[in-house]
């Protein structure tokens, strides 16, 4: 079993590698292998929206860079992991770079799902979703609208099923625990 | 005159946001607005362009955000932006606050401009929520957005809504609302007047939004409405998915497109 951990939490550098720590050694007690991508420092272009993933160069994307290498761990693994400080409730950017660029995981035919109009997703086989988020204090609004995002990832990206968590960060690490092995816990058939 | 910034949040050169933008400030100019227009393109402004944009920012009575969705939320890019601005608003502020520690007589400035600025965003807030009243000089230009996508539902623009919404908290903009448009994907970067009966809810709201930036009023509900209509309303969305994707298909068997290709898969 593989998780696959896209993480911007160097971004916050004083509670970051604290909540890193708790998230691998949760994964692994779960028996996944882990594979961490430290987006600040991964070499990433930002998406031009130039559709070619669609119709040009069916399911790849033209830009040559390390999100190469990411296509290929998110199509095979089972447990996808947005990690990232939450920002204007959302993910740090230069995790939403990455993300920006997963439309070639998409066949650019239209279904209803979910009762909307979505993408047909291209491979077969779909992680399981995790965000993690973390916030220098408490803030429900940006927590709801954090939440309200990843259910929303969810349902695009046709995942069999997500969980959100959101840590204050300078939260006592069994508490990060608690709240993470719960989360991971919900996701059926991942663990 | 009211002056207005209007950012067009798109990475592409020749985007839809570039034409949503465009008869945005054609509109307020009718009204008698100063627009500037600022465009993030591909790469994001230089330090150098951020202080700029800044600069212009301080003079505007409103700020005009417009973004499509990438990926359920604004493009990576524009995000960036918007934490730029946080950064350097955090920065001088943490600045302004040491420099009262060492200087008396700015002490005494800034903690009195920081009362009446308090006291402006007070007044907004148990006002009508916007920034009737208050001057702009004090609390920030009045914020608004405009969010598009392809997809005609309203839930999939609402992170990137929220997102614009919490940044002006972030900075102490007044947050006026946003607009969301849904089924722009017809436009294709041509003038808005270029794209007839699908571009008609776009401008139609675009109107109504221009006439409550200029009156410094957040948008009204009936404006929100106008925009949220769908352009293909008048056909069930089984009907529209299947001539869209009829299109699509047309195409790739005219092209012999191997078009549900794995190329990661291997």
């Amino acid at each position: 079993m593989d998780a696959l951990v896209l993480s911007a939490l160097g971004a916050d550098p004083e509670g970051g590698p604290g909540v890193m720590a708790v998230l691998q050694e949760t994964l692994r007690t779960r028996g996944y292998g882990i594979h961490v991508v430290d987006v600040l420092t991964a070499v990433v272009q930002a998406c031009r929206g130039c559709g070619s993933c669609g119709l040009k160069t069916p399911g790849r994307c033209v830009l040559d860079d390390d999100v190469q290498a990411i296509y290929r761990c998110v199509v095979c693994c089972d447990l996808l992991v947005y990690a990232t400080p939450i920002s204007f409730g959302s993910h740090r950017s230069e995790l939403k770079r990455v993300l920006d660029r997963f439309q070639p995981l998409m066949v650019p035919f239209y279904v209803l799902r979910d009762g909307e109009m979505n993408f047909r997703p291209r491979y077969p086989s779909r992680p399981f979703l995790l965000g993690l988020g973390t916030l220098s204090t408490p803030d429900p609004e940006q927590e709801e609208a954090y939440r309200f995002l990843i259910s929303r990832h969810a349902s695009n990206m046709a995942a069999p099923g997500c969980a959100s968590v959101v840590v204050t960060s300078g939260a006592p690490p069994e508490m990060v625990r608690e709240e993470l092995e719960s989360a991971v816990g919900t996701l059926k058939g991942a663990a | 005159m009211t002056n207005v910034l209007l950012i067009a949040g798109s990475p592409r050169a020749r985007s839809n946001t570039g034409s949503i933008v465009a008869y945005l400030a054609e509109r307020l100019e009718d009204l008698g607005a100063a627009v500037d227009v600022f465009h993030v393109t591909a790469h994001g402004p230089s330090d150098e362009e951020l202080e700029r944009l800044l600069a212009v920012a301080r003079h505007c009575e409103a700020v005009v955000l417009a973004a499509p969705v990438y990926f359920d939320g604004l493009p990576a890019v524009t995000h960036a932006l918007l934490e730029r601005v946080h950064a350097v608003f955090t920065t001088r502020f943490a600045a302004a606050e040491a420099a009262t520690v060492v200087d008396r007589e700015s002490a005494l400035t800034a903690s009195a401009r920081l009362r009446r600025r308090v006291a402006a965003l007070e007044r907004g807030a148990r006002g009508s929520g916007g920034a009737c009243g208050t001057d702009a000089s004090l609390v920030g230009p009045a914020f608004y957005g405009v969010v598009h996508s392809g997809f005609v539902e309203g839930a999939q623009r609402r992170p990137a809504l929220w997102t614009l919404e919490l940044f002006a908290r972030s900075v102490s903009w007044p947050w006026q609302g946003a607009v969301s448009f849904g089924g722009t994907s017809p436009i294709g970067g041509r003038p808005l007047d270029e794209v007839g009966r699908l571009a008609m809810v776009v401008r139609e709201g675009l109107a109504l939004a221009a006439r409550e930036i200029v009156a410094g009023r957040p948008l009204s509900a009936e404006t929100l409405t106008v925009c949220g209509r769908s352009p293909f309303a008048f056909l069930p969305r089984r009907v529209v998915i299947r001539l869209i994707n009829a299109r699509t298909r047309s195409v790739v068997r005219r092209q012999q497109i191997d078009v549900t290709a794995l190329p990661y898969a291997d």
